[in-house]
């Protein structure tokens, strides 16, 4: 598949998520070499929010890292990738875990980041339209991001399969020509447990 | 009759105008007793007018001065039923260009809306265990629908709602319930916007489906009210839109 022929991808993150979305945007035929992004994909989740941990126990310093330092690096790397994207009709994805949507006992730091990060992509994409610029977000299950906290959007899964191969093709089409018009969106790459609204 | 919120003890902070302080009234107009928490001394003697009011002064920023303002509820009612988080930063109608927004500014709306919430979580889930109480986040629409000229005040909005529900789903099981609601209102800012343009409100309230914008104490308040009353004992996680009919996409 070249759907991506010639356009350059930048994918924040590491660890398994990032790595299949940026293998998918490869085989898309996009380049993930440090160019000038058309497509800038925010895929980073760390791995300590995703251990499960109460509220009441959390110490200031752990609620800063795993709940407000994923805000201000999704904000940051937005900020840092816009000129590119606004000179190329860009795309940018946030990829996040589904918690965002219906919360997750014990990942309330997790889930207080995620739906940040969500309604701030919202924002960018209500305000980047006029120059041409989609921002969609992605929803993947905390699961299958390695937390072993049993969340419903993982249990209640109408499809089996790989969340993170879904939630890389979905960031493919989105970055792709066929979803020009689409803006402001989030696609739940969780097996149809959420479905919301 | 006894009023739903008879012999309730709420803590109710940004209390001191707009929103909070209609809060406050029709907490009080439900039988409650109220720690009004302040964050300009100024505002509190007129509130403290009210029956079964404190006003202390607190910056939400400050874990001591959240942590005595629960004290307060403690020492001045006996006990809390009731948190309401309703302080936002000064600078939260801040028209914002996202893509130069510097991240001291981010953290100015995040320390109010975000941070102050693992205090008063803190602080209070010991009192509100005992009572099988309820913890109230003022969210906003802009943290369901995104916002083009206010996207941090939308990030931190947003991260309310996953707050609220991650939180009523980890204190299920204590009997704390978690609620929002997303207002629109008038607040001190719009009252000067309108003032200054008479045809303004008029404009605005054309995509209002009830052709009004709400009044703290009148429309706003008696949801809080409803939310940390019994009434909605079987609520939890939920945002409640309260906006005559303007948002209606949850």
């Amino acid at each position: 598949m070249t759907g991506l022929a010639g356009r350059v991808a930048v994918v924040e993150g590491a660890g398994p998520l990032a790595d299949a979305v940026a293998g998918a945007l490869v085989a898309a035929g996009a380049r993930v070499d440090g160019g000038r992004p058309d497509v800038a994909v925010f895929a980073a989740v760390d791995p300590r929010a995703l251990q499960p941990s109460a509220v009441v126990g959390l110490s200031e310093p752990d609620w800063v890292a795993l709940c407000e330092a994923p805000l201000v690096a999704a904000l940051a790397f937005f900020q840092r990738v816009f000129p590119d994207l606004k000179a190329r009709d860009g795309r940018a994805v946030l990829v996040c875990p589904s918690v965002a949507l219906e919360g997750a006992a014990h990942l309330v730091p997790l889930a207080t980041a995620a739906e940040g990060q969500r309604q701030l992509a919202k924002s960018l994409a209500r305000r980047w339209g006029r120059d041409g610029i989609t921002v969609n977000v992605v929803t993947v299950p905390a699961q299958a991001l390695g937390s072993p906290v049993e969340d419903a959007a993982r249990t209640a899964a109408a499809l089996g399969g790989d969340p993170l191969a879904a939630a890389a093709s979905a960031v493919v089409w989105l970055a792709g020509p066929g979803a020009a018009g689409i803006t402001g969106a989030t696609i739940g790459a969780d097996g149809g447990a959420v479905m919301a609204p | 009759m006894t009023a739903p919120l008879d012999g309730r003890v709420v803590l109710v902070t940004g209390a001191g105008r707009g929103i909070g302080r209609g809060i406050v009234s029709a907490l009080v107009d439900a039988g409650a007793s109220v720690v009004a928490s302040v964050h300009h001394a100024v505002d509190g003697p007129s509130l403290e007018e009210l029956p079964r009011v404190v006003a202390p002064v607190c910056d939400v920023t400050r874990r001591a001065d959240v942590d005595a303002a629960v004290a307060c509820a403690i020492a001045s009612f006996g006990g809390l039923d009731a948190v309401v988080h309703n302080a936002v930063s000064h600078r939260s109608n801040e028209i914002t260009d996202v893509e130069h927004a510097p991240m001291a500014l981010f953290d100015e709306h995040t320390s109010v809306s975000v941070r102050a919430l693992l205090y008063l979580a803190q602080a209070s889930h010991t009192h509100l265990a005992a009572r099988h109480g309820a913890f109230v986040i003022m969210t906003s629409p802009a943290g369901i629908q995104g916002t083009d000229d206010r996207a941090l005040y939308a990030a931190v909005k947003g991260a309310q709602r996953g707050f609220i529900k991650s939180l009523a789903r980890e204190w299920g099981p204590d009997g704390i319930r978690v609620n929002g609601v997303a207002p629109l209102a008038v607040s001190p800012a719009l009252d000067r916007a309108f003032a200054g343009d008479p045809g303004l409100e008029a404009r605005l309230a054309r995509v209002v489906p009830l052709g009004w914008f709400g009044d703290p104490a009148r429309d706003i308040g008696p949801a809080v009210a409803f939310l940390c009353s019994d009434a909605a004992r079987y609520v939890t996680g939920q945002t409640l839109p309260v906006s005559g009919g303007r948002f209606t996409a949850l």
